[in-house]
C-alpha cells in the first residue's frame, strides 16, 4: 500500500528530507530540486507531495494525502478535522510580538498588529486583555511598523535576525511551533499497519523530549 | 448570464433522483424487513423545543430562519433529537418502537467542502438496552451499506468509556484528534482492548463470530462526540472516501431530556458521501 505525504516546501522540507530518509523513506535528490511537485520513494511505497504550508492541511482533510508534515503554526490558523499523530520537533520557531526598538510604551487599547497569524494574534490578545485591531498582510511583515501601518507586529520567527535586521524588538512569545505529523482519520484507519510502522521509525528521530511515547 | 443553485446544497436532474432514488429504494426495502418504520420529522423546527436534546456543537451549527413571530425558527439539524421528542410526546406507551428516516438535516459547514444539506438515511431502535440490540444494529447498517454496493467496509468501534481515564485536557485532546497533546496514540486492535469495559466486550464477540469480522476493529481513539450517547459507538469508513459513510451508537441518555427514561441505540448512513464518491 502507497502512503502519499504532503510536505511543506520550503524550510520544512528541507529538515523533512533527511530525517525521512533515517527512517528508510529515500527521495531522489535530483528529483527532489527538479520542479517536479510529485516524487516517489526508492522504494515506491511513498509517495511525496510537495505543496504549500498552508494547503498541507488541506490535502490532507480532504483525503488527496494521507499524512502531512506541517508547521504547528499552521495547524493552529487551520482549523480542519486532521489527526495530529507526532511532534517531529524539528523546525523549531516561534510566533512573536515584535516592536519598532524606540517604542517604550506596552501593548495597549486599540493597538495595531499586523500579521499573517489572525487566528493566534487574536487569542492572545483576548487573553491578554487588550482590544487590539489586526491588520491581516500575506508577507514581509516587518515592514508595516516601518512604514506606519501598525504599530507592532505578531509573526514567526525562528533566529530573530530579519526581524533585529529590520530595527524590531520582540516584546512577547505568543506560542513555540515544530513540525507535526498530521493524517486523515480515515485514511490512518485503512492504513494503520503501515501509518505506525513509519512512526516507529520516525519516533527515535525525532529531536524534541515532547514527542507521545507510543503505544503500538 | 448563468445563474447556478448554490454550493452546499443539492439539485438532481432525472439521472440524479434515479440514482438517489435507487439506493433509498434498496434500504428501504431492507430497513422494513427489520421491522423498522418509516417516520418524518419537521425541516423547519423551533430552537426551544429541541434545545433539551442538542449539544453545544449542533447549536453552533444550526441554521437559523427569519419568521414573523416570537419563536425562533432553525433547519433541522439532526434526527435522532426531534424522533426522540416524538415518541417521548406522543408514543411513550408504544415502546420498544423500530423507526427510520430518509431525509437531508441541514448544518453551517465550517469548511467550503462541506455540504449544508446531508441526506441520511438511518435507523432508530427505541427500548431494549442490551448488547444483543446493539450488535443487530451494527449489522443491519453494514448489510444495508453492502446491499447498496460499498463492499471493503472498514469499521471502527469504540466506546464512551474509553475517556473515562482521562482529564478533562485529554479528554479535548482525545476528541479533537490531537495525540501529540494527548501524550499518546490511541490503539487498534480487537478483544484484548475491550478489557476495561465488559459490555464491548460482549458485543466484539458478537462481531468475532460473524462474516463481518475481519473489518472490524476496536479503536481506543473512537468516542462520541455528542453527550447523549452513554455506549458504544462506530464509524465505518471505506476505500476512496474522506470521511465515514455510517456512523451510529448506544444513547441512552438521550429519551429522559424528553421525558421519557428509556434507552436507544441507532445509526445514520451519510448518502451525500456515497452519492458523491460512486
Amino acid at each position: 500500500m502507497t502512503l502519499t505525504i504532503a510536505v511543506a516546501k520550503g524550510y520544512l522540507l528541507d529538515q523533512a528530507i533527511p530525517i525521512l530518509k533515517a527512517a528508510g523513506i529515500a527521495f531522489d535528490a535530483t528529483e527532489l530540486a527538479s520542479r517536479r511537485l510529485f516524487i516517489e520513494d526508492a522504494s515506491h511505497r511513498y509517495r511525496l507531495l510537495q505543496v504549500r504550508p498552508w494547503d498541507v492541511p488541506v490535502y490532507v482533510a480532504m483525503g488527496a494525502a494521507d499524512l502531512g508534515i506541517v508547521g504547528h503554526d499552521v495547524l493552529v490558523e487551520h482549523d480542519v478535522s486532521v489527526l495530529r499523530l507526532l511532534n517531529l520537533g524539528f523546525g523549531a520557531c516561534r510566533l512573536v510580538i515584535a516592536a519598532p526598538s524606540d517604542r517604550t510604551a506596552p501593548l495597549g487599547h486599540g493597538i495595531k498588529i499586523a500579521t499573517k497569524y489572525p487566528q493566534a494574534t487574536a487569542q492572545y490578545c483576548h487573553k491578554q486583555g487588550i482590544k487590539a485591531q489586526l491588520i491581516n498582510l500575506y508577507g514581509a511583515i516587518e515592514l508595516a511598523p516601518l512604514t506606519g501601518l501598525s504599530d507592532v507586529i505578531s509573526d514567526l520567527t525562528a533566529t530573530g535576525k530579519t526581524l533585529a535586521e529590520n530595527g524590531l524588538v520582540i516584546m512577547d512569545t505568543v506560542y513555540h511551533s515544530t513540525a507535526f505529523l498530521i493524517a486523515n482519520p480515515t485514511q490512518f484507519r485503512l492504513k494503520d499497519a503501515d501509518i505506525r510502522s513509519m512512526i516507529n521509525r520516525l519516533h527515535p528521530l525525532c529531536p524534541s523530549l515532547s514527542t507521545p511515547s507510543l503505544a503500538t | 448570464m448563468m445563474s447556478f443553485s448554490p454550493v452546499g446544497v443539492y439539485e438532481w436532474t432525472p439521472q440524479e433522483a434515479h440514482r438517489h432514488h435507487t439506493i433509498t429504494q434498496t434500504l428501504r426495502q431492507g430497513f422494513e424487513a427489520h421491522g423498522f418504520q418509516a417516520v418524518r420529522s419537521p425541516v423547519i423546527d423551533d430552537l426551544n423545543s429541541l434545545r433539551p436534546g442538542l449539544d453545544e456543537t449542533l447549536i453552533s451549527s444550526l441554521i437559523h430562519i427569519h419568521h414573523h413571530g416570537h419563536t425562533h425558527r432553525i433547519l433541522r439539524p439532526d434526527h435522532t433529537t426531534p424522533i426522540a421528542r416524538m415518541v417521548a410526546t406522543r408514543m411513550p406507551t408504544q415502546l420498544p418502537l423500530k423507526l427510520y428516516y430518509m431525509a437531508p438535516i441541514f448544518r453551517q459547514p465550517t469548511h467550503d467542502w462541506e455540504a449544508m444539506e446531508q441526506f441520511q438515511a438511518g435507523c432508530e431502535w427505541i427500548g431494549p438496552s442490551d448488547q444483543e440490540a446493539d450488535w443487530h444494529t451494527l449489522a443491519l447498517c453494514l448489510s444495508q451499506l453492502q446491499q447498496i454496493g460499498l463492499t471493503q467496509l472498514a469499521v471502527d468501534i469504540g466506546h464512551v468509556g474509553f475517556l473515562a481515564p482521562y482529564s478533562p485536557q485529554e479528554k479535548r485532546a482525545l476528541l479533537d484528534g490531537d495525540y501529540v497533546a494527548l501524550g499518546h496514540l490511541p490503539q487498534r486492535g480487537g478483544l484484548e482492548l475491550t478489557t476495561p469495559i465488559p459490555e464491548l466486550g460482549t458485543l466484539f464477540r458478537h462481531i468475532q463470530s460473524s462474516e463481518w469480522a475481519p473489518c472490524v476493529s476496536v479503536f481506543t481513539g473512537l468516542v462520541p462526540t455528542l453527550s447523549y450517547y452513554t455506549g458504544f459507538v462506530f464509524s465505518v469508513m471505506a476505500p476512496g472516501f474522506r470521511a465515514p459513510i455510517a456512523t451510529g451508537g448506544r444513547y441512552d441518555g438521550l429519551m429522559s431530556r424528553f421525558g421519557l427514561p428509556c434507552p436507544a441505540v441507532g445509526f445514520a448512513i451519510h448518502l451525500n458521501e456515497i452519492m458523491d464518491h460512486t
